[in-house]
């Protein structure tokens, strides 16, 4: 492979790195100057001959994981189209440094598979959910006058947190198994007798959390309140893991991630696409146990999840869901805000087929009963 | 950035391509431009993806090319520095003390001589940052994602400097960095701060060309119809609607197996009576013995054929 950094007008080059890395920031890429930098050293090294490797190239560099990759591939492409002059070779990068110098200079010819390498870049397909209500709703327009008070309640919320073992232990004075290492080390320092005992202490973890918020038509009126219970549950600094469904399940953790409340609902809100309409908890749920569960409820995780068991799909679907995912967690708790009403019955025909698969089963509509499940996480 | 030496065995993408092929590891392009890049830019080369898709092979493979050490490091929970970086040799330095005292030499003894590096047991990470080989080593950081995250941590700072400073002996620093591969499966996501250390390459199930050309790679001896057979078969399993699909590992492992039981090609029966080693769920199994297996094999079958 031949190099051409020789060729190249190392400013306009430079500027093309730095701008493909603002449309990668844009596209939602977490890019920083260190990763730019580095992507510019990988194109000295590996020249342009090939578009293929240079896409391969970026992607090592700047995507972090895998769900990015398409994502990269997207911008990957439109700044190609976009720099790149038209016509069938418009596309590979000295076209954006000529057109920058207005100038042509000595521009390797197309590798012979270029080309060969393109990929159809992967768009979010809906056509497998039918009848999905597909609209953003406006969070901060919900907010009604005295739901206020409430949330700041939701918000002060500190809860107990559930503990885990862990298999990290400490030294100490006093614990179940002596510290044969640490007694002898210091064994060292009084010529070799061991004068005072040393014991390995068990230290605990905190218990991951993972919260499944049903956010469909029929819980619209909770829902506000139980994410902000899931953001409250978060900035204590638990580890929590927050999905959110309607007709698909939705994973709102990394959105969750900042202090203000509001702020964090307005971007979950940006995020998800399916409020208040239909309700499938058992596709939903399936994709919870396929994409998530190894990743996220892993060590013995406490599921709360949290719907009134309005199911529009099959409920055999979500009884077998409820099982697997049974089997992977260490508590699974239904929190049902309907079934605080007087006079609940379980008739739903989810929720039916749902509770033999469920540890607990938690009536939970007010600011109260949230804390008072809160106060009893730490128990679990 | 670059220093030349290591330049020289893999000068550009297609000689890895080919280097990797002449070992038995049929890497695509993408997976060999990231270890092009890896090498060439002295950056450690975090690869993820399903479990059996040949991560922990990329190591063991850019080892044999690069005729360097491999020095491995599995992860679990619960690793600390003195399982995978160093640990006095406790009981030898009694022993030594004990000996110092028969001689009657003890007072005298200084810390030199008990905390000397004939009692330091050296782990994975301080291997690799010692090794003196002309070929700096290979370091496979094992399954990253089983660790904690204090050890997370604990690797990003050896990982960004190479060097570990162990307080009896002094700074111990690598020559030339080792190069370093992490594999992780995915069960959980590893911290960002590592991974912009790092090169990130997704490696993805081959396509049916590739995974056949694996299986030729590997197991020369599996006859054309039945490779075919299988590759079409376990591409097809794969899109099925399975709690853990078969990995390449799986399809390596089966086509053995096929071979031990003396199939010429893929018949329903003997299908069916080896699907374990493809299918490790119970719930999987289950579907696929209750007929899902059939047709997928009915369909393979014709595809491998025509």
């Amino acid at each position: 492979m031949r190099t051409v950094t020789v060729s190249v007008d190392g400013v306009a080059f430079t500027a093309n790195v730095a701008r493909f890395a603002r449309l990668l920031r844009r596209a939602g890429l977490d890019v920083e100057p260190g990763q730019t930098a580095t992507f510019l050293g990988a194109l000295t090294l590996l020249g342009f001959d090939r578009r293929g490797d240079v896409r391969a190239a970026g992607r090592a560099i700047f995507v972090r994981r895998r769900e990015d990759g398409p994502l990269y591939d997207a911008a990957f492409d439109l700044f190609w189209r976009r720099y790149g002059s038209s016509g069938d070779l418009g596309g590979r990068l000295p076209r954006i440094t000529q057109r920058e110098r207005g100038a042509s200079g000595e521009m390797p010819p197309e590798g012979p598979d270029a080309g060969s390498d393109e990929r159809v870049t992967a768009v979010r397909s809906d056509s497998a959910v039918a009848r999905e209500v597909l609209r953003t709703a406006d969070f901060a327009s919900l907010t009604a006058e005295e739901t206020r008070d409430a949330q700041r309640m939701l918000e002060r919320l500190r809860p107990r947190l559930p503990l885990r073992r862990s298999r990290r232990s400490r030294v100490g004075r006093a614990g179940h198994r002596p510290a044969a290492r640490s007694m002898l080390r210091h064994a060292l320092a009084t010529g070799g007798e061991a004068l005072h005992w040393r014991w390995l202490r068990r230290t605990t973890r905190p218990r991951p959390i993972v919260l499944v918020c049903d956010i469909s038509g029929s819980m619209e009126r909770y829902s506000r309140f139980m994410l902000r219970f899931a953001h409250a549950l978060q900035q204590s600094g638990a580890p929590v893991e927050v999905f959110v469904f309607g007709t698909r399940l939705t994973r709102i953790t990394r959105q969750l991630r900042v202090r203000s409340p509001d702020a964090a609902l307005r971007r979950v809100a940006d995020k998800v696409v399916d409020w208040s309409g239909g309700t499938r908890i058992g596709e939903s749920l399936r994709e919870l146990n396929r994409r998530w569960v190894r990743r996220t409820v892993r060590s013995g995780a406490v599921v709360l999840l949290m719907s009134d068991g309005w199911e529009r799909g099959d409920p055999a679907v979500l009884a077998r869901e409820m099982a697997t995912l049974r089997r992977s967690c260490h508590r699974l708790i239904w929190i049902d805000p309907l079934a605080a009403r007087e006079g609940f019955e379980p008739a739903t025909a989810g929720l039916r087929a749902a509770l033999p698969h469920v540890d607990e089963f938690v009536p939970a509509a007010s600011v109260a009963s949230l804390a008072a499940l809160a106060e009893r996480l730490g128990d679990l | 950035m670059t220093s030349k030496g290591r330049m020289t065995r893999l000068p550009d993408i297609d000689a890895v391509q080919a280097a990797f092929a002449r070992e038995g590891y049929v890497a695509d392009r993408d997976l060999a431009t990231s270890v092009f890049l890896a090498l060439a830019l002295g950056r450690p080369l975090l690869l993820e993806g399903e479990a059996g898709v040949g991560k922990t092979e990329v190591a063991r493979t850019l080892s044999a090319v690069l005729g360097a050490e491999l020095i491995r490091l599995q992860c679990y929970e619960g690793l600390d520095a003195s399982t995978a970086l160093y640990e006095w040799d406790y009981p030898r330095q009694m022993l030594e003390i004990r000996l110092l005292e028969a001689r009657g030499e003890a007072r005298s003894a200084a810390t030199r001589d008990i905390f000397g590096a004939e009692f330091l047991i050296r782990r994975p990470l301080l291997r690799a940052l010692e090794s003196r080989a002309s070929e700096p080593p290979v370091l496979l950081i094992d399954e990253v994602d089983r660790a904690d995250e204090e050890f997370e941590a604990f690797l990003l700072e050896i990982l960004s400097d190479f060097a570990v400073s162990i307080p009896e002996i002094g700074t111990i620093r690598a020559d030339r960095p080792p190069r370093v591969i992490l594999t992780s499966n995915r069960t959980r996501e590893v911290h960002d701060a590592l991974k912009r250390r790092c090169l990130y390459h997704w490696i993805d199930y081959p396509t049916p060309e590739r995974e056949l050309a694996i299986l030729r790679a590997r197991l020369p001896h599996v006859p054309e119809t039945l490779a075919r057979e299988i590759v079409e078969f376990v591409q097809r399993l794969r899109r099925a609607d399975l709690t853990k699909s078969p990995g390449v590992a799986e399809t390596l492992d089966w086509a053995a197996a096929l071979v031990a039981l003396g199939a010429g090609q893929l018949d329903a029966a003997q299908v069916e009576r080896t699907l374990g080693v493809l299918l490790k769920y119970q719930e999987d199994l289950g579907g696929m013995r209750a007929g899902g297996a059939r047709g997928i094999l009915e369909e393979a079958r014709a595809t491998a054929r025509g």
